[in-house]
């Protein structure tokens, strides 16, 4: 871990993700500023997605990285992937974030059509991982395009509104069992569609 | 492998458990199954969590501004600056202190070697306060006869006569005797003289020319067989010529009866 310090001072090699939390558990400075330039496009995008508002998706850019700052130690392999781990940090935060901000005024989920088409692959800096994340990517919009309007919809609604699937079902003027099915129906799709890069 | 025993319907709720969406109940059913170890829950939700994730990836990629880096680089240095403070558990008391056995025995010992060597120096101070008593004594005694012997050397001058005195009897015993002529005046010292026994005392006396003995007096020696014996010439002496110490009955003789311990020739 020290030579990989050493030669990630020097910035000639790639660290892996893992290798890059695990310096960060150990107050790398260094190692933070690289996890931020890998992973802020996705996170800045996802907290863009659930906010809609530039604001206050960099402030919750900002918390994110800071969490993963104080709390890197607490990662486990085991649980799932880095990328998934600062996926699940950023919506969790871009969801408190909205449903605070709904306390005041009640503002419904804007669908973005063309989030489908407008692809870019530089998600992260790190090559081997912009390639699997693409890769990943073109499965997922892949696997969406092939879902009707109102099942992308209700997955949609749960991952980026974080609505209930009984708050779905009101939104959607559809019976919650059918809004159920849909989305368990959806997730199984996209588990099919993307098994290859687990 | 372990037997899986979640219901049903909580591993339908897999999805909703990683949006969030359960209720905490059900939350904590979860969390206690996985915690078992079982390794097909573990597996699953992990997967499914990898799904939901890649959800995200679909998103259009937008670019924060530089901003967010400067303040994320700003907000960790300020934190390394003032790092929290880190609780100092007290040493505990030394009473309170937990000792094994072998520190227990350990103390005990030193403990008791202590107390030894403290019995020891308060014998030694005894002895030693004891010692510089006696020796105060002695040099006090030392003093008195310096004293004694400063007077007997101030006696001696030009007109002054020394009478050496022997003994036949006592190998030790031994005196001096000057004779102030001018004075007519005597000092007599006597040492290591055997204590005269109970009835008897020693007498001085002075033989004249003529052969006539006339008593000085009588005296008994100290501790150490010594006497100093300051005394005026018997106004009938006119020429003496020797001076001897005999031991007489208490009292005193007219003439010398007993044996002659000390004689010397003027």
């Amino acid at each position: 871990m020290e030579a990989k310090r050493a030669l990630l001072n020097q910035q000639v090699v790639e660290t892996t993700a893992y290798e890059l939390v695990e310096l960060i558990a150990r107050q790398d400075q260094l190692a933070l500023q690289q996890f931020y330039d890998r992973y802020n496009k996705l996170v800045f995008s996802l907290a863009m997605k659930v906010l809609n508002c530039r604001t206050e998706a960099e402030e919750v850019t900002l918390e994110v990285f800071w969490q993963v700052w104080q709390q890197a130690a607490q990662y486990k392999e085991a649980r799932g992937s880095v990328l998934a781990w600062v996926i699940m940090i950023t919506r969790s935060r871009a969801i408190d974030r909205r449903r605070s901000r709904e306390r005041n005024g009640n503002t419904l989920y804007v669908f973005d059509n063309t989030s489908v088409s407008d692809l870019s692959i530089d998600v992260v800096d790190d090559p081997e991982e912009t390639f699997y994340t693409s890769q990943r990517r073109e499965a997922v919009i892949n696997a969406l395009s092939e879902m009707s309007d109102k099942q992308r919809m209700a997955i949609e609604l749960a991952y980026f509104a974080g609505l209930s699937q009984s708050e779905i079902a009101t939104q959607l003027q559809e019976p919650l069992g059918t809004v159920k099915t849909r989305i368990r129906s959806g997730i199984q799709i996209l588990r099919e569609k993307l098994k290859r890069y687990f | 492998m372990m037997m899986c025993n979640l219901s049903k319907d909580l591993k339908d709720s897999f999805v909703c458990y990683l949006m969030g969406e359960l209720a905490p109940s059900e939350i904590a059913a979860i969390e206690k199954h996985l915690a078992t170890g079982c390794e097909s829950c573990r597996q699953e939700i992990a997967e499914l969590e990898n799904v939901l994730s890649s959800i995200a990836c679909s998103v259009p990629i937008v670019n924060p501004s530089d901003n967010v880096r400067q303040k994320l680089i700003s907000r960790v240095n300020a934190e390394m600056r003032v790092q929290p403070l880190k609780l100092v558990t007290p040493a505990k008391p030394w009473y309170k202190t937990p000792i094994n056995l072998l520190g227990r025995i350990a103390a005990s010992l030193a403990i008791l070697m202590l107390l030894a060597e403290t019995v020891y120096l308060l014998e030694f101070n005894k002895q030693a306060r004891l010692q510089a008593t006696l020796q105060e004594k002695q040099i006090q005694t030392l003093k008195e006869q310096i004293k004694q012997k400063q007077q007997v050397i101030s006696s001696i001058g030009t007109s002054r006569r020394l009478i050496v005195l022997d003994s036949k009897l006592v190998s030790k015993a031994s005196g001096k005797a000057f004779w102030d002529t001018n004075q007519n005046t005597w000092l007599i010292y006597i040492s290591n003289l055997p204590n005269a026994p109970k009835g008897r005392e020693y007498q001085l006396w002075f033989i004249t020319d003529d052969q006539e003995v006339i008593s000085g007096g009588m005296f008994q020696t100290d501790n150490n067989g010594c006497v100093q014996l300051p005394l005026a010439t018997p106004h009938k002496c006119q020429s003496i010529r020797e001076v001897a110490i005999s031991l007489e009955p208490e009292g005193g003789s007219e003439t010398p009866r007993g044996a002659i311990y000390l004689l010397g020739q003027v």
